[in-house]
């Protein structure tokens, strides 16, 4: 089973760009020059109710609009859950209200996937430890046929079962990590499909000052493992996304927000307001060293 | 109980080879977890004989086709079960998407005397009555850590017995009936120290739930109290390892038996600088305790917090006011008056983090105020 891998120019790559993700933000769209890539690993990471879960809800909701409109296709997403936190309503509404915008969109267009086919074509998995994380990218190249069309993994997240291996050095985790991220690499590429791997944030208390600071959690190792890092956080009580760490793109952010329909744009004229800007956010707030 | 090698059937070479190697008895979570070349080098299999292997083992550990489910099922399954129960008040319930979803680690957090306690009262109640509805039963769990077991067992029977006489009872007797039924479905536990909360999550809980499958409730009140002991207090590092494994356990049991596990949290006073102009003022707000760590864990975290403001002519409520206007500097006398606290939602997947509510404490329990 040797696969002669030929070799590509430069030309060849740029010329089979494989496409992108739309994240339902122009803003956040235009920061990431387009949305998620696919075929490499996105890591998202930020505090907890910074709007992580959403952000990939509302991927499974664009990938699905994508194909559905553009091509005949299908794009199936794979949902792997680990926390228990998805509720399957939320993408339910989520699915309704991008169904409802296109249809106002676009009256003549008749090939929209209807919401029971978006709901249909993505694919949950429970996983509560890292043996069982492991087994299910083992035997996830099943249903990678070509009919599915897999089009998006979603690991959320990657940091619950790594950091609750008890007893445990560092020498195992980051095994853990590096074959866990490597196995969903490998996926990614040979499926020209995205990744993107939910991480959490931990405390740091290195800086001169002996101030603490939050840092995306899982060590070095995994920051490096990433193309790209998209941090979100809340800042002058609005959302933000920030990219960490890119190849090809500035450090920029942007503000966005999360209704009952998914992340959309925030107003231009909610960002003039002086007020909103004035008082600082003291929401999502984490004590990090006195308890 | 976990498989092991024994379990699974593998072409005879290869099985032959991890059996001498591991063992019989080896589990297949260790073997998954081995790295791929550590199992090449010690079993001195081909490369591809171990991916075989391990194929078959993932499949036995998790089974594929049986895990995996598309949303659509999963809504379809949800409208049969019961996925949430109530607060006890639709107002609550409104804000809160339905009430307190099973399945998932809930987080009640606000500063003493806010109506924490009693609103886990209540929730213990309410669960029964939520599940009695729909001709189940439903057992509570409820770990205190705190306050003292007389007081709480006073205020369970104040509330439970407005419960019983809101469930239509046909006379006294069955109004006594409904309310025995009430406490036999709630086991109490006290616990003082963390390292207990550890054993009962990890080995007593289990136990006690597979003899018990129709437990939905566990309520942990409270979480911080442990973990603001004197031999924890400065040790970080073992804080947030502990309340790692803890957060673990939790989830398991709430994947495992389909249950809701609500903790309190206290409040932590945190200062921090806010450049004002020119001037550095010192300002204090009032954060959840137990840090970053523990903030990942929960699914859904509650705000509860006082108010200033006060509602007249509840009928309730026999306590009534003095209060002094300033503009008009007369002084007014209102009667059955409740004070208003409010409940908002911190973070949660599912719920508008703009939902709040508030709502007021009586006798009969808590309830949500339209204001």
């Amino acid at each position: 089973m040797a696969v002669v891998r030929r070799s590509r120019t430069a030309m060849d790559i740029l010329k089979s760009d494989t496409g992108c993700i739309s994240t339902y933000s122009k803003n956040i769209d235009d920061m990431l020059n387009g949305g998620i890539r696919m075929g490499v690993v996105t890591e998202l990471c930020g505090n907890p109710g910074s709007g992580k879960s959403n952000l990939c809800t509302q991927l499974c909701v664009s990938v699905q609009m994508k194909y559905g409109v553009t091509t005949n296709e299908t794009g199936t997403v794979i949902y792997i859950d680990t926390e228990g936190s998805f509720v399957p309503i939320r993408l339910q509404n989520m699915a309704m209200a991008a169904e409802n915008h296109y249809k106002n969109e676009n009256e003549n267009l008749t090939n929209i996937s209807s919401v029971e086919e978006i709901l249909k074509n993505v694919i949950y998995f429970r996983c509560i430890n890292v043996a069982e994380l492991i087994a299910c990218l083992i035997q996830l190249k099943q249903i990678m046929t070509p009919e599915r069309n897999v089009k998006l993994i979603i690991l959320d997240s990657l940091a619950h079962p790594i950091r609750s291996i008890i007893n445990s050095d560092h020498l195992t985790r980051h095994k853990h990590i590096v074959r866990i991220v490597s196995m969903l690499q490998k996926i990614a590429a040979d499926y020209k499909c995205a990744a993107v791997i939910v991480n959490h944030m931990i405390a740091k208390v290195e800086s001169p000052n002996n101030e603490a600071y939050c840092a995306p959690a899982l060590g070095d190792t995994f920051g490096h493992m990433s193309q790209l890092r998209l941090q979100l956080s809340w800042k002058m009580n609005k959302r933000e996304a920030r990219v960490l760490k890119s190849p090809h793109i500035a450090e920029l952010s942007t503000y966005f927000q999360i209704t009952d329909d998914g992340i959309r744009d925030i107003d231009e004229t909610e960002l003039m307001d002086q007020n909103s800007c004035n008082s600082a956010s003291q929401e999502n707030m984490h004590p990090i060293a006195i308890v | 109980m976990s498989l092991t090698l024994n379990d699974i059937d593998l072409p005879l070479v290869v099985e032959e080879k991890l059996r001498r190697v591991y063992g019989a008895k080896y589990s297949l979570k260790n073997v998954l977890e081995l790295d791929p070349d550590e199992l090449i080098r010690t079993t001195r299999l081909k490369n591809q004989d171990i991916d075989l292997a391990l194929q078959c083992i993932s499949n036995t550990f998790y089974p594929f086709t049986r895990r995996q489910m598309s949303v659509w099922q999963m809504i379809e399954k949800e409208r049969d079960l019961i996925t949430t129960f109530s607060t006890g008040c639709p107002i609550m319930d409104n804000t809160l998407g339905g009430g307190i979803r099973l399945g998932q680690i809930t987080e009640l957090y606000g500063e003493s005397g806010c109506g924490k306690t009693q609103l886990c009262i209540q929730l213990s109640l309410e669960v029964q009555r939520t599940f009695r509805a729909r001709g189940q039963e439903a057992k509570v769990v409820y770990i205190n850590t705190e306050s003292h077991i007389e007081k709480i067992d006073k205020r369970l029977k104040h509330i439970s017995y407005y419960r019983a006489k809101a469930d239509k009872p046909f006379n006294i007797a069955d109004a006594r009936c409904l309310q025995q039924h009430f406490f036999d479905n709630i086991y109490i536990d006290i616990i003082r120290h963390y390292r207990h909360l550890e054993m009962t999550l990890v080995d007593r809980l289990p136990l006690l739930l597979s003899r018990e499958p129709s437990i939905r409730l566990i309520i942990i009140d409270s979480l911080a109290a442990l973990f603001r002991s004197e031999d924890i207090l400065f040790e970080h590092h073992t804080k947030a390892n502990t309340l790692q494994y803890l957060g673990f356990a939790m989830h398991t049991l709430c994947h495992r038996y389909n249950l809701a596990i609500v903790c309190v949290n206290q409040v932590q006073t945190q200062f921090s600088q806010i450049y004002d102009g020119s001037l550095v003022s010192q300002s204090m707000t009032l954060a959840p305790a137990l840090g970053l760590t523990w903030a990942f864990i929960v699914h859904c975290r509650i705000k509860l917090s006082k108010t200033e403001n006060i509602e007249e002519h509840h009928s309730d409520s026999q306590q009534s006011q003095i209060v002094f206007d300033e503009h008009k500097s007369t002084t007014s006398i209102k009667t059955n008056v409740v004070h208003l606290r409010s409940l908002s939602v911190d973070y949660c997947y599912h719920i508008p983090k703009l939902n709040r509510c508030n709502y007021f404490i009586v006798d009969k329990g808590v309830f949500g105020s339209r204001n």
